[in-house]
């Protein structure tokens, strides 16, 4: 009888938990309190937090992969999702850029082309992270992927990650999810440090109306254009623009609609939880995970400053000045950097409305991330 | 330390990365920029068309409307006169 209640007592989760995986399930808890609570990233945060408490619970094989398995019925959900959705497959991430293409307007791009660059010079932090990370003694392709959370776009880190370096899939793509959510911490000091309170005061002449012809031009160009350069980054950036053209072209409402809302959601749910999942106490307890934090945020740091610091040294040859804030909408936080590129403008003056000028760098760092993504894959894989 | 591999694909990464993005970037911007001139010229244009044809019209409004109004003067006319010769 005792040895039946010792069996028992060994079915159960209490017979390995360990503090490990105590401190997972308060960071979980942590995830969900400041999504609820601080509202902070909740879309993310909120599924990521949860699923760290489930991916962390013992004994329950949710996050067995088909390919470990060997047995029918024996792979867990989560371990499916992750196989097909990331690891082999890897569609969730595109998917998540249809619905972020449904969702996007390149009015302000199309409007100030100029500004198209600031999401190139905003991803110089990914490349310094890269070298860091080098140096700290990542392998070639750990660190590809760590330097990536410098662009600031969940999706693209989990699209690159999960092709090149699977085995930190998990704890880059929360690092990227966090400092996403940090937006708001993070970037005013670094902007603020390196700009005047003239340059941030200066205000920029409001974007032209742009037509609807435009608007379906410039994603089927930017496909083209792109995807004949760096095709590995197609996943990403077709997936992107036939969003925008569902959107822009007007004529098929309920596709822009079903991208944009239903189809977003489902991918949404499905890869943050997974992604929660996949930070596991064994992943997160080792020195190597501390590293990839600090380079996370050195990465977006840098971004965030290289992209203020080319808005400036535009205005070096342009004559209608440029607002260096947007500099910072070059990471591609999208909404967010460009929304807090407009606060900071409005502290300054509260007249200044850099919204629409924000939104420009903030769409080509979207692009301008996938574009190095597709570059990192082209070469290490 | 890091590796002489690691090091020279570093290089290759970092070089083919920047120049690429930026490449994209700004071929991109100059693309959206001569399409943009080439459709407000071309809004200008039609714009300056249909002006031309509403002037045109204008002209041919102008030119029915004088002679309806000569006709009706020439109408009055003759109709006065032939009011005086009864008279």
């Amino acid at each position: 009888m005792v040895f039946d209640f010792q069996n028992l007592f060994n079915t159960t989760g209490l017979s390995v938990i360990n503090w490990q995986i105590i401190v997972m399930l308060l960071v979980g808890g942590m995830f969900i309190y400041f999504s609820i609570a601080r509202d902070m990233e909740p879309y993310e945060l909120l599924p990521i937090g949860i699923g760290i408490i489930i991916g962390n619970l013992p004994l329950t094989g949710l996050n067995i992969s088909p390919i470990i398995a060997g047995g029918v019925q024996e792979a867990g959900i989560f371990g499916i999702v992750f196989h097909y959705g990331l690891a082999f497959w890897n569609i969730l991430p595109p998917i998540i850029f249809l619905g972020i293409g449904a969702l996007t307007d390149f009015g302000p791009l199309i409007a100030s082309p100029k500004t198209l660059v600031l999401g190139a010079a905003a991803q110089v932090g990914i490349f310094i992270a890269f070298w860091i990370a080098l140096f700290w003694g990542f392998p070639l392709v750990q660190a590809a992927s760590i330097g990536i959370i410098g662009g600031a776009d969940g999706p693209t880190t989990i699209f690159l990650t999960s092709q090149i370096a699977p085995s930190i899939l998990g704890v880059t793509a929360v690092i990227a999810y966090i400092y996403m959510a940090l937006v708001p911490f993070i970037q005013p000091p670094l902007v603020k440090l390196v700009t005047t309170k003239h340059e941030r005061s200066i205000e920029m002449k409001t974007p032209r109306d742009v037509g609807r012809t435009e608007k379906i031009i410039l994603p089927l160009l930017a496909m083209l254009l792109i995807i004949l350069i760096v095709p590995r980054s197609a996943p990403l950036i077709s997936m992107f623009m036939i969003g925008n053209i569902f959107k822009e072209s007007g004529v098929v409402p309920r596709l822009a609609d079903a991208a944009s809302n239903e189809i977003l959601n489902i991918a949404t749910v499905f890869l943050m939880l997974t992604i929660g999942t996949q930070l596991s106490a064994d992943s997160v307890f080792q020195f190597a995970t501390i590293k990839i934090l600090i380079l996370g945020v050195v990465a977006f740091g840098i971004s965030t400053v290289s992209g203020v610091l080319f808005a400036k040294l535009m205005n070096l040859v342009l004559k209608e000045k440029i607002n260096p804030l947007i500099g910072a909408a070059g990471v591609s936080a999208v909404p967010m950097a460009a929304r807090i590129a407009h606060q900071i403008a409005q502290e300054e003056n509260p007249h200044n409305y850099l919204l629409p000028h924000a939104m420009a760098p903030n769409v080509a760092g979207v692009i301008g991330s996938a574009v190095i993504a597709g570059v990192f894959l082209a070469i290490l894989n | 330390m890091i590796s002489v591999d690691n090091f020279n694909n570093g290089i290759i990464l970092t070089v083919l990365g920047l120049l690429v993005a930026f490449f994209l970037l700004i071929s991109l911007a100059f693309s959206v920029y001569i399409i943009s001139r080439i459709m407000i010229l071309g809004n200008r244009g039609s714009q300056y068309l249909s002006g031309l044809n509403r002037s045109k019209d204008e002209v041919h409004h102008n030119k029915s409307l004088a002679a309806a109004v000569a006709v009706t003067i020439l109408k009055n006319d003759r109709s006065n006169e032939s009011d005086h010769s009864g008279k």
